[in-house]
């Protein structure tokens, strides 16, 4: 008991040591209304991201940085049996939020469940690493290494392509079609903290709506994380 | 020390039994008073040790946001795990000082992971010099709450709301320097 004790304390006391540095500064919007009136559930299609890429918007590519010293575009990734993907997971995502480090597992086992339907999984990492060395790409490497991830785990070196997406946490996830359409964001699953106590996986709901020729239903979910860290 | 240990210990424990407790509705735990908390929930899950509420729903929250009554409430939302929230407790703290006979309420709402709302939680806040209006929101449905906060808001912690009446104001990310914290508490509270 004691042991344990201690191990959980220590735990914690690592994870406080790992997350995240100063962000952006604050950003400040005025709503005239407050939402009390509103009560009533936060339902899937209602983000508002102002800035960012909408559900049915085309994705812009990119050129990054993998773990493998080599550049990728979204034309270069392939799916589990090297074929042009139908579509990508595109996931930001990093080392040291503990949102996203509780997803690692999970992340491995799902790109290798998707990546063989055509969807592989893109993970980029959005941090500064200057801000964040826990994010740097020989931490990134050495974390692929470790968990054996299976997917491209690109660097988002000057930080120019989260942005474009609107991303503002990790883990957060783009679905995108085979032509670069916006087809689901937000969440991976409905239990962040605890693995065991998924209910639904709503990328693969996702996927499998696409699969059948519908539009995914949620295509929007929220999720608290980390906010992606800049200097 | 050592009885702050054999606290801890405690705690895990607690822990430990917890999904045992769920499973019997009828052993609920009586709730215990919040420090100079402007909620008054129906029922609270909170182990009756920690010096906090825990709330497992976020309707038990909602009322906070609801508020009518020409006083000004600022809300944060932040987690032990979150550095850049851990950084600006400072500006909160002395903002509590600062806003002492003001009609301003402060509420710190921890979206601290469940596993650590009566262990790393509860020794952090033990740890600060000062101690802030405190909740911990236990409910990991998110979607179905984050919107409710604020539409905007995709979930990336902190967020700050400061509102009087229906004048609200709501802050995505780290404040940059306590003045701007308290310059937008005196905008919204004329304070």
């Amino acid at each position: 008991m004691t042991k344990q004790l201690i191990f959980t304390i220590g735990c914690a006391s690592l994870m406080l040591l790992q997350c995240a540095r100063p962000s952006a500064p604050a950003t400040t919007t005025t709503s005239p209304t407050a939402p009390a009136e509103k009560m009533t559930t936060a339902t899937a299609g209602q983000a508002d991201y102002s800035n960012g890429l909408q559900l049915g918007e085309k994705a812009a590519d990119f050129q990054l940085k993998n773990i493998d010293g080599k550049t990728y575009s979204l034309a270069d990734v392939k799916d589990a049996k090297g074929r042009a993907p139908k579509g990508y997971v595109v996931t930001f995502t990093c080392n040291t939020c503990p949102f996203a480090v509780g997803y690692e597992d999970r992340l491995v086992a799902l790109h290798n469940k998707v990546s063989a339907l055509g969807y592989p999984i893109v993970a980029i990492q959005p941090n500064d690493p200057e801000v964040k060395p826990g994010d740097g790409m020989e931490a990134m490497q050495q974390r692929a290494k470790d968990k054996g991830f299976g997917f491209l785990y690109l660097l988002d070196e000057g930080q120019r392509v989260y942005p474009q997406y609107g991303a503002s946490r990790t883990p957060e996830v783009y679905l995108l079609d085979n032509k670069g359409i916006l087809r689901y964001h937000g969440a991976i699953d409905d239990s962040a903290q605890d693995a065991s106590a998924v209910t639904v996986n709503y990328v693969e709901k996702a996927i499998a709506a696409l699969e059948a020729g519908q539009n995914p239903d949620p295509a929007d979910v929220k999720a608290i994380g980390c906010s992606i860290k800049t200097r | 020390m050592p009885s702050l240990f054999r606290q801890s210990a405690l705690f895990f424990i607690l822990l430990l039994v917890l999904p045992a407790c769920q499973a019997a509705p009828s052993t609920e735990a009586p709730t215990s008073p919040a420090p100079v908390t402007p909620v008054t929930p129906a029922s609270s899950q909170s182990s009756d040790t920690l010096p906090y509420p825990v709330y497992e729903q976020f309707a038990q929250l909602a009322p906070l946001f609801q508020h009518r009554n020409d006083t000004t409430y600022v809300i944060n939302f932040w987690a032990t795990w979150c550095k850049p929230c851990v950084e600006e407790l400072p500006y909160f703290e002395k903002l509590a000082t600062d806003i002492e006979g003001k009609p301003i309420k402060m509420m710190m709402v921890s979206l601290d992971f469940k596993r650590d709302i009566a262990t790393k939680l509860l020794k952090f806040v033990e740890s600060r010099p000062f101690t802030l209006p405190l909740v911990a929101l236990a409910d990991t449905r998110y979607n179905d709450w984050i919107g409710e906060v604020d539409p905007s808001w995709g979930g990336a912690i902190p967020i700050t709301i400061v509102y009087r009446n229906n004048n609200r104001q709501f802050v995505e990310g780290q404040f940059a320097s306590y003045q701007e914290l308290k310059d937008l508490v005196q905008k919204i509270s004329g304070q």
